[in-house]
């Protein structure tokens, strides 16, 4: 048989793989390396003058206490909207599989936000949180809306934080959705004729077949929480005064407004190495868990 | 089946890299007008990159008009989208697709002036203007329009609330100020000013004026700031830092945002400035546009210093802030045909009667030309010329590095709710110390 040579592999790899391949060393692999090259360099943004600094960057970066400042909020920020993120997700599509009236409406609706573009969606909410509330909350006495929610720090982060996981949590869902729907039948009925209550069956039973689940909607949230920008961009926009500035925002601002493109870059670097391990890590301990039925 | 794990996690992997790669090196912008190709019968196409957005349609008819002119084969608009001339045109110089010209903010001007752009000293109108910017001893830019800022007032409103004449010379100090918002707010209006809590306009331009108002020049605002550094100064106890301050106070106190400074909205504030429902706004000219949408009827407007509480003679209340904010270079990588012919363009819209009328009566813009003598039709631009012509407008400083609006303007926004000078100096002498090496 031909494919059982190298040569025969090779070429059927190459034949399926190979226009996407050509298009992911294009677009990411190469981009990837010149960048870690610039991160040794000293390159302000503009000109070809680009001096080798060796490692003089990172260092600039681990005394830079902004960025970790911001990488920690950006931490918490994950944490809490991927939490809060697959809670709902995963109620709303236990509630959407349980046979209610309208539930392709209800899931097209909850989808619905995952289409709006993060930009147009955060001055939507801008628009929300700094016309709509305040006047509510006037008008109605609740102290909680009398003030725009993008005025105070603590109040802008969960504005935030809202925002994240009206935006994901839909989406989400749905992949939720194909995983209950995904769990056979017949396992879930032999489990109530063994005496299950539901609870039981949903614990024991649907929650273990849809690990899988759980790993795809973990790994989406937690790479996109951790790499927003256009939102963070458009909702707040960094602010009130810098308090909610994530990451990704911090590490363009440092490349284009401060004109430290090499700083900016190793900055980056740092970041996808936290973004790689912490996603890298939680795939790897979801596939434990994965049971065949 | 390990197999199909080791794939997976390689996989994983491979996206996190796409999505930090589409954070971090931004792989491949690809630019569709980029195709600036020459046409064979010797004619060239020009391009220009970073219009105003204000003035798309206008320019687009100018330069389809200009085109016929000069028997040019194209004339082409880019736009930035949404980033910012400067990465656009980094992008665009890496890419080795940068268009003929550009058209920056004077902090740009400086970043790529020096290695890109074509020395103007040669052209006939460069001794028409005092607005080019000069690097080393060649002339980079050549000046499009002038803009100026100061507090906004809407002459109408305040005369219908107070019942008097206002004419904004007799308001010659913060003292002058405060009584007439008190007579405004005794007249019915709640609160007479407005604040705008965008970054760049606490930031840049509100702030600014307390280095720019050392000395009213641009090389001894430079001087200052390395001062204020190394420490010759003391910043917060600084004279002209304070007196900034307690006019931004008093703008504060009578802010109709003074509940939830950060609440504030542009267009809004825009709408207030024009129903009157304000009377004050410190902006600029630029600002018309939007007021301009919400005007009913005749409604007078004007720009007037920001006062303070010094002495009648200060230059401060007196003279407005204002510089040639955008200024076009030509790009030395450009071909010597397109480079002349880029050349001919400038010099047709600082000398010619069409450009001349172009800039001024379609684009509505203050030209930074002694020989265009055409009146413009905005009341804030009018105000501003005037101020030009009387001798009233000193040089905005314009050196201070991309992230110091968002710095200083985040330092501000804090200042705006809580009102602490010590650490607003603080945080400003900060910035100054980590980015001193950026001015000269």
């Amino acid at each position: 048989m031909e494919e059982k040579t190298f040569l025969g592999k090779t070429k059927h790899f190459l034949m399926f793989a190979g226009p996407a391949m050509v298009g992911f060393i294009a677009v990411v692999i190469i981009p990837f390396i010149y960048g870690l090259y610039l991160t040794f360099t000293d390159w302000g943004g503009i000109g070809n003058q680009k001096n080798l600094v060796g490692f003089a960057n990172y260092i600039t970066v681990f005394k830079d206490g902004d960025f970790w400042k911001s990488l920690l909020l950006t931490l918490g920020y994950v944490i809490i909207s991927v939490i809060l993120i697959n809670l709902v997700a995963f109620i709303l599509a236990y509630l959407l599989t349980s046979g209610m009236k309208a539930q392709n409406f209800f899931r097209a609706g909850f989808f619905t936000p995952n289409l709006i573009g993060g930009i147009v969606l955060g001055f939507i909410w801008q628009f929300v949180f700094t016309r709509t509330l305040p006047v509510i909350g006037q008008s109605l006495g609740i102290p909680l809306f009398e003030k725009s929610w993008l005025s105070d720090p603590t109040t802008a982060f969960w504005a935030f934080v809202i925002v994240t996981v009206w935006q994901y949590s839909g989406y989400m869902m749905l992949i939720y959705v194909a995983g209950f729907v995904g769990v056979p039948k017949d396992l879930t009925e032999a489990a109530s004729i063994d005496g299950c209550t539901g609870f039981q069956v949903t614990r024991y039973v649907t929650i273990p077949l849809m690990v899988p689940s759980f790993v795809i909607c973990l790994f989406l949230s937690l790479t996109r929480t951790f790499m927003v920008y256009d939102l963070n961009l458009s909702l707040t926009n960094g602010g009130p005064y810098e308090s909610t500035k994530m990451s990704a925002m911090y590490v363009y601002q440092m490349a284009f407004n401060s004109q430290r493109y090499g700083v900016g870059q190793a900055e980056a670097i740092i970041l996808f190495i936290v973004v790689a391990v912490v996603a890298l890590t939680q795939t790897y301990l979801g596939k434990r868990m994965e049971v065949d039925a | 089946m390990k197999n199909k794990k080791i794939l997976s996690v390689l996989l994983a992997a491979a996206m996190a890299a796409t999505l930090i790669a589409g954070c971090g090196s931004d792989g491949g912008k690809n630019d569709a007008s980029g195709d600036t190709g020459k046409k064979e019968n010797s004619n060239v196409t020009l391009s220009i990159v970073g219009i105003k957005t204000e003035i798309y349609d206008q320019w687009e008819a100018m330069q389809e008009e200009y085109s016929d002119i000069a028997g040019l084969s194209g004339f082409e608009m880019q736009v930035t989208g949404d980033e910012t001339i400067y990465s656009y045109m980094q992008k665009a110089y890496a890419a080795g697709n940068e268009p003929v010209m550009a058209m920056l903010d004077p902090t740009d001007v400086y970043s790529f002036g020096e290695e890109y752009a074509v020395d103007l000293s040669g052209e006939s109108w460069v001794k028409d203007t005092d607005w080019t910017i000069s690097i080393g001893d060649k002339v980079a830019s050549f000046p499009f329009c002038i803009e100026g800022r100061g507090i906004i007032y809407n002459k109408t409103a305040i005369e219908k609330t107070t019942g008097e004449d206002f004419d904004p010379s007799t308001i010659a100090s913060l003292s002058d100020f405060t009584a007439l918002c008190d007579k405004l707010v005794a007249g019915g209006m709640e609160a007479p000013v407005a604040i705008a809590q965008e970054d760049w306009s606490l930031g840049a331009h509100l702030f600014t004026l307390a280095y720019e108002q050392q000395d009213f020049t641009e090389a001894g605002t430079s001087a200052f700031i390395h001062e204020i550094v190394d420490g010759t100064v003391d910043f917060a106890s600084n004279e002209r830092y304070n007196s900034v301050m307690d006019t931004v106070d008093a703008l504060r106190k009578y802010n109709i945002y003074a509940n939830d400074p950060l609440s504030a909205d542009y267009d809004l504030i825009a709408s207030y400035m024009a129903d009157g429902t304000v009377a004050f706004w410190f902006n600029g000219n630029w600002a018309w546009p939007n007021i301009s949408e919400y005007v009913d009827g005749d409604t007078e407007f004007g720009i007037m210093p920001l006062v303070q509480n010094t002495s009648a003679d200060d230059k401060a209340n007196k003279m407005i802030s204002g510089t040639a904010t955008k200024q076009i270079i030509i790009n030395n990588t450009a071909s010597e045909e397109e480079q002349q012919a880029a050349k001919d363009f400038l010099t047709w819209l600082a000398t010619d009667d069409e450009g001349k009328s172009f800039l001024v009566e379609e684009a509505n813009l203050v030209s930074a030309f002694n020989n265009n003598t055409l009146e413009n039709s905005d009341p804030l631009s009018v105000s501003v010329k005037q101020h030009v012509s009387d001798g009233t407008m000193y040089p905005t400083w314009n050196r201070a590095p991309g992230d110091h609006l968002t710095v200083v303007g985040g330092a501000m926004q804090k200042y705006l709710t809580d009102g602490n000078r010590d650490a607003l100096a603080a945080s400003v002498v900060d910035y100054w110390t980590e980015n001193i090496d950026k001015i000269d």
